[in-house]
């Protein structure tokens, strides 16, 4: 059965308040989440279904995501509503050589909130993936960078053996990917993608995206 | 896509591949070649990868890592030092180009206008000089080689110039925004009639223009000008006359000992005819004045366009209009020295001759005495003097706390 959480600030029995309508969303654990405009506008996907469904009362169901991880997101996005929108894109930008949109996307620059509330998400209990799964399902722009970027400042100065550990990341099978026989030829110097038979690690495992 | 409320594998690997990819994007190359070689699936991510590179003073070595990319898989090159390798030609991908010509040997210099970069969006080529009979500013205007080119920046040196074949059509061209650092009246005619689509220029003019612009026919496309211009009233003057339809435009330049208001008061007349559809205008205008107050309120009741013009004060009797910054920049190329004969500055700052200016190079021992003996009349914490500040807030001047 559900249960209710109260995510905003002002909930009340109805789905209006002064901060305009209310909206329920619901965890695939059951879990409902009442919340308001400021955070339906930072998601993607809760917009298309708040605008494309008439709700009402009833919950928009989110089946990709549990209560654990869209509780945080809830208050992520809650911590969010009121930051400075981006200003809108001027004719003129296309054209400013001033700005180059191919330059490297920074990675050092996530505030200290951001970073306070990642750290709640983990690589060894799999939660920081949930949550850059889950950012990217509901089309949380600002929150999937936060999450990406986590990463990619964990990745840097790391060597690939480091980054295999670090990530648990499998190897080829034996005789295929890169060591396959009709694919060595070529490959000289890079590192093995085949786990020897007598080294520790994880064991080769079938592509999850692949199920 | 997976059900993400179980994390069974607990790997990176749970990510689809256009995540990986986002996260790729955040990473230097050098970086993106720990995951290289981990297994098949990740490898085939990274040949995906788009990747920026930047050569700047590495040695050869620490370039190696490079020659594991794709040359494909490369949409920004920065080019500030010796890469031997380098063959732009194999990167068809690039969307951003910067090179700098003094850190580049002779053959790849000449590889810059023999190359086809069908991609190529963003051009900047910094320390250019030219070699007699060379014209390869035209080869990178022309459209044919750099089909997709919009935005270009050229750096000349001291002692080369825009150089253009006149009466040659570039019609291919879809160059939308060029900067140049200098460029000269006789080209600039030339220039506006090559590049038809353009729309928006920043330039500077080293010398007065002492002839009319060659302009057979006003350029309608362009409608963002940052100039800077020896003569700020009349070749600006010349300059609107080729650009009618500008909505955007900023000014810097230097009006000396000019009254300050009556430039404005002249500008306020002839932009409207002008320029009809301007709607922003900036200025960073450097003049001489003794007097301690700036006289922006009058500027401003000119035109709504000045309503943003305000007074900053520099070194001695430096001043400068500007809108968009809030400190004058100090060593900029207008600025004059401080005097040696400081108690005839203090005394007599109303009569003062500008003969008796000192320049930094003819007298640097005299230029700082004068400086140490009247910090009185050096830019104070907000960047403005003697012994006032600009308040935003109030919107006057206020005595230093």
């Amino acid at each position: 059965m559900a249960t209710t959480a109260e995510a905003s600030n002002t909930t009340t029995g109805n789905t209006e308040t002064a901060t305009g309508k209310m909206i329920k969303i619901q965890s695939n654990d059951g879990q409902i989440f009442e919340v308001d405009q400021g955070v339906v506008e930072q998601s993607s996907t809760i917009k298309t279904l708040s605008d494309l469904m008439d709700v009402g009362d009833v919950p928009i169901p989110l089946p990709n995501v549990k209560a654990s991880i869209l509780g945080p997101i809830v208050d992520f996005c809650n911590h969010h509503k009121n930051d400075q929108k981006p200003e809108p894109i001027d004719e003129d930008d296309d054209d400013d050589p001033n700005k180059d949109i191919y330059e490297p996307k920074r990675s050092d620059d996530i505030c200290e909130w951001d970073l306070n509330f990642i750290k709640q998400f983990t690589v060894p209990e799999g939660t920081l993936f949930d949550i850059i799964m889950a950012a990217n399902y509901l089309g949380i722009k600002t929150l999937l960078a936060v999450g990406c970027k986590t990463i990619a400042n964990m990745v840097r100065g790391k060597s690939s053996t480091e980054v295999r550990e670090m990530f648990n990341i499998s190897y080829d099978p034996p005789g295929e990917g890169i060591n396959a026989p009709n694919a060595i030829e070529g490959q000289a110097g890079t590192v093995p993608t085949t786990q020897d038979a007598n080294a520790t690690g994880p064991s080769p495992q079938p592509d999850p995206m692949n199920q | 896509m997976s059900d993400i409320s179980v994390s069974v594998q607990l790997r990176l690997e749970v990510l689809p591949d256009e995540l990986f990819l986002e996260i790729f994007q955040y990473l230097d190359p050098v970086d993106l070649r720990s995951f290289k070689g981990l297994n098949r699936r990740i490898d085939c991510v990274i040949q995906a990868t788009k990747v920026n590179v930047v050569v700047q003073s590495q040695k050869q070595n620490d370039l190696d890592y490079l020659l594991s990319l794709v040359p494909t898989q490369i949409i920004r090159l920065e080019l500030r030092g010796s890469w031997s390798p380098l063959s732009l030609s194999t990167m068809t991908e690039l969307r951003s180009l910067t090179l700098d010509c003094a850190s580049l040997s002779r053959r790849q210099l000449c590889q810059i206008v023999k190359i086809n970069l069908p991609n190529l969006k963003r051009l900047a080529v910094e320390n250019i000089e030219y070699h007699p009979g060379e014209h390869s500013v035209q080869a990178i205007f022309n459209g044919e080689r750099f089909p997709s080119l919009k935005i270009c920046q050229l750096e000349f040196n001291d002692v080369a110039d825009l150089k253009l074949i006149h009466n040659e059509s570039l019609r291919n061209n879809v160059l939308r925004s060029l900067v140049l650092n200098k460029c000269n009246w006789a080209e600039f005619g030339t220039l506006l009639h090559q590049l038809t689509n353009l729309r928006r220029l920043e330039t500077s003019f080293k010398e007065p223009g002492l002839t009319m612009v060659n302009v057979a026919q006003p350029h309608l496309s362009i409608h963002h000008l940052k100039v800077t211009l020896q003569d700020p009233l009349d070749d600006l003057k010349k300059i609107l006359k080729s650009t009618p339809n500008l909505t955007r435009l900023r000014i810097r330049g230097k009006l000396g000992r000019k009254d300050v208001p009556d430039y404005f008061k002249e500008m306020a007349r002839f932009l409207p005819t002008l320029t009809s559809r301007l709607q922003h205008f900036d200025c960073e205008l450097y003049c001489i004045s003794s007097s301690s107050h700036g006289k922006e309120s009058v500027i401003r009741q000119f035109h709504p366009l000045f309503k943003s013009v305000q007074c900053l004060f520099g070194r001695g009797d430096n001043r400068c209009y500007a809108t968009d910054i809030t400190i004058y920049p100090t060593n900029n190329e207008y600025e004059e020295s401080l005097p040696l004969n400081s108690s005839f500055m203090r005394s007599s700052s109303n009569h003062w001759d500008p003969y008796h200016y000192y320049s930094n190079e003819d007298d640097e021992d005299a230029y700082d005495y004068a400086a140490d003996e009247y910090s009185a009349w050096e830019r104070n914490e907000y960047g403005n003097g003697p012994d006032m500040y600009w308040d935003a807030e109030s919107d006057e001047w206020c005595p230093l706390p």
